[in-house]
């Protein structure tokens, strides 16, 4: 049993990035290192925060705010907790329950089935509760902070348990809907549809996750929110394990908002339990059930209706690229979280937008920010693009691309992976923007917008400009860069590509048309030369097929020569 | 005609392939038998230019892989021993991007997936994922891959492991038939009855080097036990029975 245990704990932190995975307890202790890193330096920062706000609030002397402050806190740090839960339980949602893989290795064996889903859920209580205390043991302080003292009502000593019961009930909270939705999927949908359905929710899941995360620091006041009765409370999950650690305390303004907290966590739990159920009853039947002929449908391209193509290669990348996106977890999983990052600036910049008709100075301010939008998302968007493309899929499967590379057709295959680039980086994020910009800019938004997208064309083939890669056919080292000096260039690169992008949506419309169309040529001709440059490269230079680690070492320089 | 004169492949100081000649002629199916480690794999992945040589020379019907890789290995079809396919794709998915990859399109493609889909009895999953597949289906769909473009010279890398009695037997006949028709045919493998009901001539191989290349009937009788006695001796393997003999007393003890 414990011998189980250990094994289906190690695989959950197996997320399979590598091209070649590292041992199982390489990758926990690592992984389980790194996120005790980043939960200690998040929790000393907002530490800091958290000191300078209260110690302010007590110099207030004022009760009343330094309790209604407390309030929305609390509900950040429960928010905070449930995020982190919620994500853990997102990322690993395959794994949440006993899958094929564990039926076709575990069945044959003489282990009973009783101890197979036992071993299972151990190790996802661990797991989850891993997690769970990294989170807790970060904002254990933070909460502290804003419980003790004699401004603080009820005092810290009855605060400390219900806030940790509302704590524990949440992240359950946060596991066990993730788990209900997967259980749902696991026993409702057919098992050709699984893994699509599965991907396109994790992704889903994922998205919104990411999204969400600006607007945990910006939790609006909850005393506020109460004393005018806010419907929004009700729909707002960690506002419930509020209302549970507010009437533990004593409070019994927060019934309502406790009894919904109640509710949804039996309904999660009870719909997670019945498909562990369900699925320990029927195992074989599950697991085994045939896929019907109707089952997967994929479009023209699944059966033979290959239309004439002047450049089969292109068209044969460019199908391939598509379809692995649309069904790798992994690949659209990465896509998806690193975009997300780039939606959830952009939502949280619209967020503050005033779209009804206004003053002057107000619709102004509104097209500031809707011009650098789309420079955002699209430096988001590029950036999830290549690492997408980057990552492998069934490595040693590649050798059909190495057994038929043409130096002819080199140049259309690599166009196909930056057409995959472009379409996702460039043409989404203006598409995804342009009615937000049009309802503030009017007609002028098609013009920032086109000149945004020729701005993205030009980052995206700058970025590709050595690209030597049929998609997701080279071997992945990860490592192979050092990731401050990464994240600064990219900070900075980022900085410089949104000032000048801005800068020249925003002449294109304010300044004369001359000035527009001078910028839409010198762009497309920008844009066009990196082109004609790296498939003059193409021709000379054979396709990658693995990784290569940097050529040169940085030496430290710790003595002086 | 194949021709392999003195082909080597070293990695580092280690020789995988030393100096080894053989040659595969039009209407021939040749067996390429040898012990794990032999260099069996090495040879084919060479042959088919997932490899460069470090020495000797390769040519197809007189185009030289180094010369002209492109027109080389547009000559050959390939079906390598594990089934390393893109299982997120459907057969035709796949092969639909085999098709292209070797510069077919539209009408032809089309036909010849269907045609080949059918004849191999994969039509009806048409619709599925590779991920559901069994080995046997994967090769099917390699074998499929490896005919599309209709090629000179077969490599298959133990093709007939995994495969139904079925399959087996209708890979058995497509082959006959692809010599019949003056095409070349050059299998690895470890299966003496393969050889022996299919091949019309077997090069050995053992550490690298070539040590027997014979016509089938100068070997002896089909079934005699022939040809397993001539790999024996030239490859120079030990009477197993001792080894066989210490197994049964370790299990038991």
């Amino acid at each position: 049993m414990r011998l189980l245990i250990r094994f289906f704990f190690v695989r959950l932190f197996d997320f399979e990035l590598t091209a070649e995975s590292r041992s199982g307890s390489a990758s926990l202790s690592g992984i389980v290192a790194g996120t005790a890193g980043i939960f200690l330096t998040v929790g000393a920062w907002l530490l800091r925060v958290f000191t300078y706000r209260y110690n302010a609030l007590r110099e207030t002397r004022s009760e009343e705010l330094f309790q209604a402050a407390a309030l929305t806190d609390h509900t950040f740090l429960l928010a905070a907790m449930m995020w982190i839960v919620g994500m853990v339980a997102v990322l690993t949602g395959p794994s949440l329950f006993p899958d094929e893989t564990d039926f076709r290795v575990m069945t044959p064996m003489p282990v009973k089935r009783r101890v197979i889903f036992g071993a299972k859920l151990a190790a996802l209580g661990l797991f989850a509760g891993l997690f769970f205390a990294f989170a807790l043991v970060s904002s254990l302080p933070l909460f502290l902070m804003s419980s003790i003292g004699r401004l603080a009502s009820p005092s810290w000593a009855v605060q400390l348990p219900a806030f940790l019961a509302a704590s524990l009930l949440a992240v359950l909270f946060a596991a066990l809907g993730v788990a209900a939705v997967h259980a749902l999927i696991l026993l409702a949908v057919p098992r050709e549809r699984l893994l699509p359905i599965s991907a396109a929710l994790g992704s889903t899941m994922l998205c919104a996750l990411v999204m969400a995360l600006p607007f945990v620091g910006r939790i609006p006041s909850i005393k506020e929110a109460l004393d005018n009765g806010a419907t929004w409370l009700y729909f707002f999950p960690p506002a419930w394990f509020l209302g549970v650690e507010r009437w533990l305390g004593g409070d019994a303004r927060f019934a309502s908002l406790a009894s919904i907290g109640a509710g949804a966590l039996l309904l999660a739990a009870a719909i997670a339990a019945a498909a562990y159920v369900a699925l320990y009853r029927d195992f074989s039947r599950v697991m085994t059930r045939p896929a019907s002929d109707q089952g997967l449908r994929l479009g023209d391209a699944s059966v033979a209706h290959v239309r004439p193509s002047r450049r089969p290669a292109f068209t044969a990348v460019r199908a391939f690229t598509s379809a692995t996106l649309a069904r790798s977890v992994l690949h659209q999983g990465v896509f998806i979280a690193v975009f997300a990052i780039g939606a959830a600036v952009v939502t949280s910049r619209l967020f503050d937008l005033d779209f009804s008709p206004a003053t002057l100075s107000t619709r102004l301010r509104s097209a500031d920010t809707l011009i650098g939008a789309p420079f955002a998302l699209s430096f988001m968007a590029i950036l999830a693009a290549r690492a997408s493309l980057v990552l492998p899929i069934e490595i040693r499967a590649n050798w059909i691309f190495r057994f038929t590379e043409d130096p002819k057709h080199r140049g259309a295959e690599l166009d196909a992976a930056i057409s995959s680039v472009v379409r996702l980086g460039v043409v989404l994020p203006a598409v995804l923007l342009l009615p937000f910009q049009w309802a503030v800019l009017g007609p002028a938004s098609l013009v920032t917008s086109f000149v945004a997208a020729l701005c993205a064309w030009v980052l995206a083939e700058a970025l590709l400009i050595e690209w030597r890669r049929i998609p997701f056919t080279c071997s992945y080292t990860i490592g192979t860069a050092f990731i401050p000096q990464i994240v600064l260039l990219g900070l900075l690169l980022y900085v410089g590509y949104s000032t000048v992008g801005s800068a020249l949506a925003l002449g294109s419309i304010r300044r004369s048309p001359v000035f527009g169309v001078t910028v839409c040529i010198i762009l497309s001709a920008i844009a066009l030369g990196i082109r004609r440059h790296r498939r003059w490269c193409a021709g000379v230079e054979p396709l990658q097929f693995e990784d290569v680690l940097p050529t040169e070492s940085s030496p430290l320089r710790l003595t002086v020569d | 005609m194949l021709q392999a004169t003195d082909l080597t492949k070293r990695y580092g100081g280690l020789v995988a392939l030393n100096r080894a000649s053989f040659e595969v002629r039009p209407g021939e199916i040749v067996g390429y038998l040898g012990p794990n480690g032999s260099g069996k794999s090495t040879t084919v992945n060479l042959v088919v230019g997932l490899l460069e040589p470090t020495g000797g020379s390769l040519t197809l019907d007189g185009i030289s892989i180094i010369g002209d890789p492109v027109a080389y290995k547009s000559r050959i079809g390939y079906v390598p021993e594990e089934p390393f396919l893109y299982t997120h794709l459907t057969a035709a998915e796949y092969l639909t991007l085999v098709g292209q990859l070797r510069g077919m399109s539209g009408g032809v493609l089309n036909a010849r997936i269907s045609g080949l889909l059918d004849l191999l009895q994969l039509h009806d999953s048409r619709y599925k994922t590779m991920r559901a597949f069994s080995k046997g289906m994967r090769q099917r769909v390699l074998l499929a891959a490896a005919l599309l473009h209709n090629p000179r010279l077969l490599v298959l890398d133990e093709p007939f492991s995994g495969l139904d009695v079925n399959a087996g037997l209708l890979f058995r006949t497509l082959l006959r038939m692809l010599a019949d028709e003056g095409r070349m045919v050059l299998f690895s493998t470890h299966r003496f009855d393969m050889v022996e009901q299919l091949c019309s001539r077997v090069v050995m191989l053992s550490k690298g080097c070539v040590v027997a290349a014979e016509e089938l009937a100068a070997v002896g009788p089909r079934g005699s036990g022939a040809l397993e006695a001539l790999f024996l001796r030239a490859t120079g393997q030990p009477d197993y029975t001792p080894i066989a003999r210490q197994i049964l007393e370790a299990i038991s003890a």
